[in-house]
This record gives C-alpha cells, sequence and structure tokens, in this order.
C-alpha cells in the first residue's frame, strides 16, 4: 500500500510539474522603424481636390456661342480632349463664327466644326488648347432610374449644375435622330443644349439637346456619341454661312 | 458459534502466545530454530516476513524522482521569473510608449480641430471665390455676347450706311440726269427726235433705280 501511495504521489508530482514545462516564450523587442502607410490620399477619392476648387465635370464644360448672320445664340459642351469638343449640331447651325468659353472666363475660338444627321452632334476643334481636363465617356449607356447629373449654362447663364433620373428610351420629340434618345428628369433651359450628362462615377453617358413642355429632357446616348467618334466618315465639315 | 466458547478463546490466547514466544526467541537468540519447518506452527503473517524481506529501492528511486521534480521545478520557477520580469519590463515600456503616443494622439486631435476648422473656413472662402469666378466668367461671357451682337449691329449699320450711300448717290445721279435732260431739252443745241428719248429712257431707268433701291432701303430700315 505504501507503495502504491509513493508512486501516486510521485506521479502527481511529476503531472503538477509538467503544467510547468508550457512557459511562455520571453517577450521579442519591440518594433522601432514602424511607420505606418496612410490611408487615403488628398488627391484621390470623390473628394479630390482640383486645382482651383472646381469639379472636374465643371473644368471640362464649355459656353459655346453661335455668332450667326444677325443673331447670336448659346449653348454648351464639352472637351473630349484639349482641342475637341462636343455640343449639338443645333447650337452651331447657320454660324458665321463659333467661340468657347471656359469656366474660368478664357475665350478660344473654334477652327471646325463637323456634324452629323444621325443625332443632333456636332464636334468642334480649337486651335488653343481647351484645359487640362477631359471628358471620361462611359462604355454603356444609362438605364432606368440612373441618377444623372447635367452641367451646362441654362439660358447662356452661369455654370450650374442639376441632377434627374434616367426615365428610359424615348422616340426623338424633334424626329431628327435615328434611334432612340433617352428621357431624364433633369431640368435643362436653352442654353443647356450640347450640356455633358454624367453618371454618379463621372463619366458621360449622354448629351442633352431637347426639352419638352413637361420639363423632361431628352438626351443623346453615349452609344450614339461613340459611334460618331469611331466613324468619322458620319461627320461632315459645317460651312460657314452668310 | 463454537468460537464464542471460552475453550476457544482459550486456545486462539495459546496460539497468539506461542507467535511471540517465538518471536522474542529469535530476536533474543539471533539463531535460527534448527527445527524442521513442519514442526513449528507459524502463522502466515510470519510466513511472508520472513519470505520477502523488505525492499528499499522504490524508496529510493522514488526519493530521486523527488529530488529530480525538485531541481526542475526550482529551474522552471527560476526561468518563469526571468521571463516574467522580461515580460513585465516590456509591459512597462509599451505603457510608457502607451503614454507617449496617447499624448502625440491627443496633441494631434487638437491641431486636427486647429486644422479643421481651418478647412472650413478655406471652404467658404473657395466657395466664395468660385462663386466670383463663375459670376465674373458669367459677365465677361454676357459682355462678349453685347459686343458680338453691338459687333452685328455696327456691321448691319455701316451696312446700311453703305447701302443709304449708294441710294443716295443714285438719286443723286437721277436728279442730275433729270437737271441735264432739261438743260438739254432747253438748249438751242439740236437734238434728234431718237436721241432725246433715248437720253430720256437712260434717265428714267436711272431714277427707276435709284427709287427702287431707296425704297428697299426704307423698307431695311423699317425692319
Amino acid at each position: 500500500m505504501r507503495s502504491r501511495s509513493v508512486a501516486a504521489l510521485v506521479a502527481a508530482c511529476t503531472l503538477a510539474l509538467s503544467g510547468c514545462s508550457l512557459l511562455p516564450d520571453a517577450p521579442g523587442s519591440l518594433p522601432t522603424n514602424f511607420v505606418p502607410a496612410p490611408s487615403v490620399s488628398p488627391g484621390e477619392g470623390p473628394g479630390a481636390l482640383s486645382p482651383d476648387g472646381f469639379t472636374a465635370a465643371q473644368r471640362m464644360t464649355v459656353r459655346v456661342r453661335n455668332v450667326g448672320c444677325g443673331f447670336i445664340s448659346t449653348g454648351t459642351g464639352f472637351a473630349l480632349d484639349a482641342h475637341t469638343l462636343v455640343t449639338n449640331r443645333h447650337v452651331i447651325e447657320d454660324t458665321k463664327k463659333i467661340q468657347v468659353q471656359t469656366y474660368d472666363g478664357r475665350s478660344i475660338n473654334a477652327t471646325t466644326a463637323s456634324t452629323t444627321t444621325v443625332a443632333d452632334i456636332a464636334i468642334i476643334t480649337t486651335e488653343e488648347s481647351l484645359g487640362g481636363t477631359f471628358a471620361n465617356v462611359a462604355r454603356q449607356d444609362p438605364v432606368e432610374s440612373d441618377v444623372v447629373t447635367v452641367v451646362g449654362y441654362p439660358k447662356g447663364g452661369r455654370l450650374s449644375t442639376v441632377s434627374g433620373i434616367v426615365l428610359g428610351e424615348s422616340p426623338d420629340p424633334l424626329g431628327s435622330a435615328i434611334g432612340a434618345v433617352l428621357a431624364t428628369t433633369a431640368t435643362v433651359e436653352p442654353g443647356s443644349s450640347g450640356s455633358p450628362v454624367l453618371d454618379e462615377d463621372g463619366r458621360v453617358v449622354g448629351v442633352v439637346y431637347a426639352k419638352n413642355k413637361s420639363n423632361q429632357s431628352f438626351i443623346v446616348p453615349v452609344s450614339t456619341l461613340k459611334t460618331l467618334l469611331d466613324e468619322t466618315s458620319l461627320l461632315v465639315p459645317e460651312a460657314a454661312q452668310c | 458459534m463454537a468460537d464464542d466458547t471460552p475453550e476457544a478463546d482459550e486456545g486462539r490466547v495459546k496460539t497468539e502466545s506461542r507467535i511471540e514466544d517465538t518471536e522474542v526467541s529469535d530476536a533474543q537468540t539471533g539463531v535460527q530454530s534448527d527445527a524442521a519447518p513442519g514442526d513449528v506452527e507459524t502463522s502466515p503473517r510470519m510466513r511472508t516476513s520472513t519470505a520477502k524481506p523488505r525492499r528499499r529501492w522504490p524508496w529510493i528511486v522514488a526519493i530521486l524522482i523527488l529530488l529530480g521534480l525538485l531541481a526542475a521545478s526550482t529551474t522552471m520557477t527560476y526561468e518563469a521569473s526571468v521571463r516574467s520580469n522580461e515580460w513585465s519590463s516590456q509591459v512597462d515600456e509599451i505603457t510608457d510608449t502607451s503614454y507617449v503616443l496617447g499624448k502625440q494622439v491627443a496633441d494631434e486631435k487638437t491641431e486636427n480641430v486647429r486644422l479643421n476648422d481651418n478647412i472650413d473656413l478655406l471652404e467658404e472662402q473657395l466657395s466664395n471665390s468660385k462663386d466670383t469666378v463663375l459670376q465674373l466668367s458669367d459677365q465677361k461671357a454676357q459682355w462678349r455676347d453685347d459686343t458680338e451682337f453691338a459687333q452685328q449691329q455696327v456691321e448691319a449699320t455701316e451696312d446700311l450706311l453703305a447701302k443709304a450711300a449708294s441710294v443716295a448717290n443714285g438719286l443723286q445721279r437721277c436728279t442730275d440726269g433729270q437737271q441735264e435732260l432739261a438743260e438739254t431739252l432747253a438748249s438751242d443745241e439740236e437734238y434728234t427726235p431718237e436721241e432725246i428719248t433715248d437720253y430720256q429712257d437712260s434717265v428714267k431707268e436711272l431714277c427707276d433705280n435709284a427709287e427702287k433701291a431707296n425704297s428697299n432701303l426704307q423698307k431695311e430700315l423699317a425692319q
């Protein structure tokens, strides 16, 4: 009996000490050169700063002045690159001279203008650079219920921004376009013609060209615009009138 | 039942006495009995003690193991103490660093609040500046529109003036022609009727053109 007790005691001591074999490791040295990386840069994200505080949409949008034969009309356009901009065909009809003015007041004379019968679209080129911000053209047309933003010069006045929702495809109310156009709830005025229509990511998804009595605006979808830009044979140079 | 009788108790006592006698005899003499195993009456306990002498090696082994365990526990205790001190030291270091970082965070938060106030102020200034830029740009655009319109008006007026001058010139030539025709008719020089008729026709055509141009000019001015 005593031997068993001793054996049990030894086993218990061994078992108790075996727990001490799990001693924690000694602590490692603390890091001394850890520099956390910044999570966001001021130059990134939707609220990114621009050189002068204006948004990219504002910077790329220009006011188009059509000095015609005994009349002056205004519209809106937007820069595709430093020397090319898009507007409506009816904005530059019967023109003698086309001038564009940037958001910051710079006036630039257009050198050539091309129009098409496919849609109410015109392409204008300039000799002087339009600036450093250009349109980011979307790959697909907007769909119903998409939120869109229109930046333009309604009534030839100040640069302004309005928002609306895409209502869906609609026949051309003017009957001048081939194919369907899109109707939106964004409120536009004469002078807004040629305004870029932007999606929530700031990409151009269309070009404003008309409105109806219900204050619905109509836009040329970006797919049509891209087709015209790809097929330059569809564009015809607009001759100066008078 | 039989064991409870006095005789039985007496017999048991006798047996116990005999065992004690034998053990005493062994202890006192230290000499083993010469009697044969079958001659001596012994108890089972006595037989065991005689057959298996006490073994001490389990105790020695146990004590050695316990000593080993004691040494191991002492070493582990020392090691645990050392590591505990190291951890404690590092905890103190981390705590100090945490206080320093906490103070830095507090300072940065204060600076952040100050900078946010500045940002709000700058955003307001930027908004006002943008508003001013757009307003000035709009004013410039309107001014350019007005200038272009005025230029068109000037060009139209110049065009009208040129037309008016042309009309005036035509009317003057008409007047001169009629005056010359009158002088011709009144002069003594002899002209054939055909010559006079041709002259009258040419003057009439001249005056008709002048009047037509004048009429067009008046219509244009009336618009």
